[in-house]
Parts: structure tokens; C-alpha cells; sequence
């Protein structure tokens, strides 16, 4: 299996108004996620996950540190390492089929057994009967399960999620939310994903990650020991609730602090 | 009332509108001539004119010049598309390329396609020559434009989407870069179409010995006004047809596309 290592990561970019001057948004960032574990980053907004996530996609270089994928640097986007995007990044032009079909073409796979490996991943994310509209026809809900389908239909080892249900309505998220961990129990995949969404990171995750505001350290690294397979009722439980407790308590003083920082200035 | 599908209930409601306003003027016009307000030798009457569009179409007199009009619009615009996909699409993904073709063409747009009746007569003589260079030159640029800003304008999560699903360069570009731009392209193909009829009846009025253009300045020659407004007209009714078929294309190519066609 495959583990990924963060090893030693910072990003800085220029500054928008000063080419010169640069700012750093990740601080030496340093961790290692287990093969075949789900592990949610949280972090107040402009922390910079986001541009971790690119980095370990493949579509940012960092400015000092690497990251291992498999043992391997990685040097570029591959499909061992698929996306899922918030705003879904389905291609408009194709049918939902079409779309799922992308990335066994880029392998070089014959029509019909893409055609035979897109109605599987079709039918784990319960799109069956959709698969000829085009995604301006779908729901927010449904748009999100093709561009999961797509991004599982190529095989990866890894799946990074960025944000992947923040532009979804809180009913329509909760059940993608069973539905993915579903999808990680049945297929054994590792998972880091990105939310700023507390208890979408406790209801999901082995383990999660906080990140302070830029330049982004680490400041909270807990597992979450909440027995599998987990169902919503578990949120009533008081581990739950502690667990959450005290992951917020910490997100909130650190949003707090960059937007008491930001009055000042 | 009917049960009509909404599309059609909008034509229905809207063809009397366009009627009226067409009989409004057609009837002021041939009100104009009977009373003599209107000298007919320049400005015959609506009536004349139609009756000598009907005898041009009858006995086929016209259609030699249409065809010769449309082959040439044909020609010269199909040119022109694929020089103007081609360099919109290098220029695009190349700012080297940017820097070295844009100041060209921002010192050769100005120039109105016109202006290059007179030297294209002299590099081609009369005959086809002017006239494909001329839709040709006309069209490029419409094209050009739209497909360099339609490029530029591809959303880079749909990029990023494409090679960690572990896109190539040929797929990048034909499944999604292309795809991408192409409703802005179609919005260029559609305005070059228009721009491209508008420059073969210029090229044809000078430039050649047949064709729309050429048909109404030799009329014009032999005072035959009827005919002169009759090949006009015959120029609109195509000029209107041509908008409207490339909206049916767009529509059919680019289903997906928000964009107000």
C-alpha cells in the first residue's frame, strides 16, 4: 500500500501588490498519513490547505521540502493521486458518462470497456439513469457524485478532497458524507481531505490535522478513536461531542486570533 | 386556446408584430411611388421590385450569382476558420508566440477589409482571387479573436481535472482545452460568417465579373434600379439565413453552453 509523507513542506508567494516581497504560507510542515486511513486537514480560512492539497496533487512545486507518495517524489499530477474539487471540476461539455469515461481514455482503455468500467463506478455513486446529461443538468448533490465516480474510475491509490462539500446544501452533504465512507470502507483507500467543517472532520475521520493561521504550522494532530462503521446517531454520543468540543475550541481561538490581527492592521 | 408548446406560442405572438411593421413600410414605400412623391427610376416601387425578384428566381437568371457569391463565401471563410483557430490556438498557449504575432495583428485589424480591394485586384486580377482574399482577411479576425480570449479563458480546475485524471497533451487539448473555447469559437465563426458575405459583395463589386456584388453594380451601369434593389434584397434574405443557420450549429455543437446565443 501506499503511504504519503509531508516532509519539511514551506510556501511562500509573492505578495499581489509587491512583487519583491514574499509571503510564507505554509511553515515547515511536516506529517506522515498511513496507507488506507481518511484524514481530514481543518484550519481557519487563507491557512493555506488548499495549497497543501495542490502540492500533494501535483499542481503547485513547493518552495522547500518534498513530498512522497509510495516512496516516490512527487513531481506533477498522476492518476494515482485523483481530486475531488469543491466547485466539482466536471467538464461541461461532456455527459456525466463522458466525464467518468476521462481518465480510462487518458489510460488508453478500448470504448467498450470504458463504457463497462463507467456504468460500475455509475452505479457505486447511485447516478444510474443520469449518465447521458450534461452536468449543467445535475444538482449540486449529483454533480459531486459523478466527479467522485470520475475520480475513482481511474483506480487511484489516493483520493484528495478539497473541501468537497462546502458548495452543498447541509442534508445533501451529510449523505455524501455515508456515502464516501461507504465508498473508503469498500475500497480501502486512503483519504486526505480538506473541510472546514468540524464535524464533518470528527463524523469522518481516523485522524485530524489543525492548522494555525499562515504561516501554516500544525498545532493540533489527535486521532479520532470513534468506533467503525459509524453512523449519523453517533453524532448524539458524548465522545462525539467532546471530541468536537475540543477540536473547535482550539479552530475558534485560532480564527479569532487572525481576525483580531486583522482589525488591528 | 391552442396547446401549444411555449416556443411556439412566442412565434405565433410575435409574427403579427413582425408583419405589421413589414407592411408599415412596404405599404408608405408603394404609397410613396403611386402619388409620385418618388422618383422611380431610383427608387422603384415595391411592387416593381418583387416582381422582378420573382422573374429573377423564375428564370434563374440569379441563381448563377448566388451560387458564385456562395461558393466564394464558402471558400474564403473556410480559410480563414482554420488560419484563425490555428494561430488564436498557438498564440494562446504560447506567450513568446503572444509577443511576436499580436503586434501584427493589432497594426493590420484596423484596416477595414475594403481598403484591400484596390492591391488585391492587383496581386489576383479579376476574377475569384479578390474575393477569397478579401473573406478571408475579413473573417480572420473575429475568429482569431475569439478563439485566442476563449482559450484563455478555460477554467484551470477544468486543467487541473484533466492531468491528475493523467491527461496527455493530445487529450488535453482536444478533449478539453478545445471543447472549453468552443463556445467562445462559435460566437467567432458566427460573426466571421457575417463579416465574410459583407466582404465578397464588396470584393464582387469591383473585383469580379459575376456574382451578387457584381450583379447589382451592373445593373446600376444600365440605370435597371429594380434589379439593383432586387439583388439587395436577394443579399439580405442570404446575410439573414447564413446568422440563423450558424445559430442552429451552435446550439447543436454547443449544448452545454450558457451563453445566450
Amino acid at each position: 500500500m501506499q503511504k504519503i509523507e509531508i516532509i519539511n513542506i514551506s510556501k511562500s508567494f509573492h505578495k499581489t501588490n509587491n512583487e519583491s516581497q514574499e509571503s510564507l504560507i505554509l511553515d515547515d510542515i511536516s506529517f506522515e498519513i498511513q496507507p488506507g486511513s481518511l484524514v481530514n486537514i481543518l484550519g481557519p480560512s487563507g491557512c493555506g490547505k488548499t495549497t497543501l492539497l495542490n502540492i500533494i496533487a501535483g499542481f503547485l512545486n513547493p518552495t522547500k521540502g518534498e513530498i512522497r507518495f509510495d516512496g516516490e517524489v512527487i513531481n506533477g499530477p498522476n492518476p494515482k493521486r485523483t481530486v475531488i474539487f469543491q466547485e466539482y471540476g466536471l467538464f461541461d461539455w461532456k455527459t456525466v458518462l463522458g466525464n467518468i469515461e476521462f481518465g480510462l481514455k487518458a489510460k488508453g482503455l478500448p470504448k467498450n470497456k470504458r463504457k463497462e468500467i463507467a456504468h460500475h463506478y455509475l452505479d457505486l455513486v447511485h447516478l444510474t439513469g443520469s449518465e447521458n446529461k450534461y452536468p449543467n443538468e445535475l444538482s449540486g448533490g449529483m454533480k459531486q457524485r459523478a466527479a467522485i465516480a470520475r475520480a475513482l474510475a481511474v483506480e487511484p491509490e489516493g483520493l484528495l478532497m478539497d473541501e468537497p462539500f462546502g458548495a452543498l446544501d447541509s442534508q445533501t452533504r451529510n449523505i455524501l458524507q455515508d456515502e464516501i465512507l461507504e465508498i473508503w470502507q469498500t475500497t480501502g483507500k486512503t483519504i486526505l481531505s480538506i473541510t472546514h467543517n468540524v464535524d464533518e472532520a470528527v463524523y469522518l475521520s481516523d485522524r485530524i490535522i489543525v492548522f494555525s493561521n499562515p504561516p501554516a504550522k500544525i498545532i493540533l494532530d489527535i486521532n479520532i478513536n470513534l468506533p467503525r462503521p459509524r453512523f449519523p446517531e453517533i453524532r448524539l454520543e458524548s465522545k462525539f461531542k467532546d471530541i468536537y468540543d475540543s477540536v473547535w475550541q482550539i479552530l475558534r481561538k485560532e480564527a479569532l486570533k487572525s481576525k483580531f490581527s486583522k482589525t488591528i492592521r | 386556446m391552442l396547446n401549444l408548446k411555449p416556443k411556439y406560442k412566442t412565434l405565433l405572438k410575435q409574427t403579427p408584430q413582425k408583419v405589421i411593421s413589414y407592411l408599415i413600410v412596404l405599404s408608405f414605400w408603394q404609397t410613396a411611388c403611386n402619388l409620385g412623391w418618388i422618383n422611380t427610376t431610383l427608387l422603384p416601387s415595391p411592387v416593381n421590385v418583387f416582381h422582378t425578384l420573382f422573374q429573377l428566381v423564375v428564370t434563374g437568371s440569379i441563381l448563377g450569382d448566388i451560387f458564385t457569391s456562395l461558393s466564394r463565401v464558402s471558400i474564403g471563410f473556410i480559410l480563414a476558420s482554420l488560419i484563425g483557430i490555428t494561430i488564436g490556438f498557438v498564440v494562446s498557449t504560447s506567450e513568446r508566440c503572444k509577443n511576436y504575432v499580436s503586434p501584427i495583428i493589432e497594426i493590420l485589424r484596423p484596416i477595414p477589409p475594403v481598403a484591400f480591394v484596390p492591391i488585391s485586384i492587383l496581386w489576383f486580377g479579376i476574377g475569384n482571387g479578390p474575393s477569397y482574399f478579401l473573406v478571408c482577411f475579413g473573417a480572420f479576425f473575429p475568429i482569431f479573436t475569439n478563439t485566442f480570449f476563449g482559450i484563455l479563458s478555460v477554467n484551470p480546475i477544468h486543467k487541473n481535472a484533466a492531468l491528475c485524471l493523467g491527461a496527455r497533451r493530445k487529450l488535453l487539448i482536444f478533449d478539453v482545452i478545445l471543447p472549453a473555447a468552443m463556445p467562445y469559437i462559435m460566437a467567432g465563426l458566427k460573426t466571421g460568417l457575417g463579416v465574410a458575405w459583407f466582404c465578397v459583395i464588396v470584393a464582387e463589386l469591383v473585383g469580379a465579373q459575376s456574382g451578387l456584388g457584381y450583379m447589382i453594380q451592373l445593373n446600376r451601369l444600365t440605370l435597371q434600379s429594380e434589379k439593383v434593389i432586387a439583388g439587395m434584397i436577394t443579399i439580405g434574405i442570404i446575410g439573414y439565413f447564413m446568422n440563423r443557420i450558424m445559430t442552429i450549429i451552435q446550439k447543436k455543437l454547443v449544448p452545454w453552453s450558457t451563453k445566450a446565443f
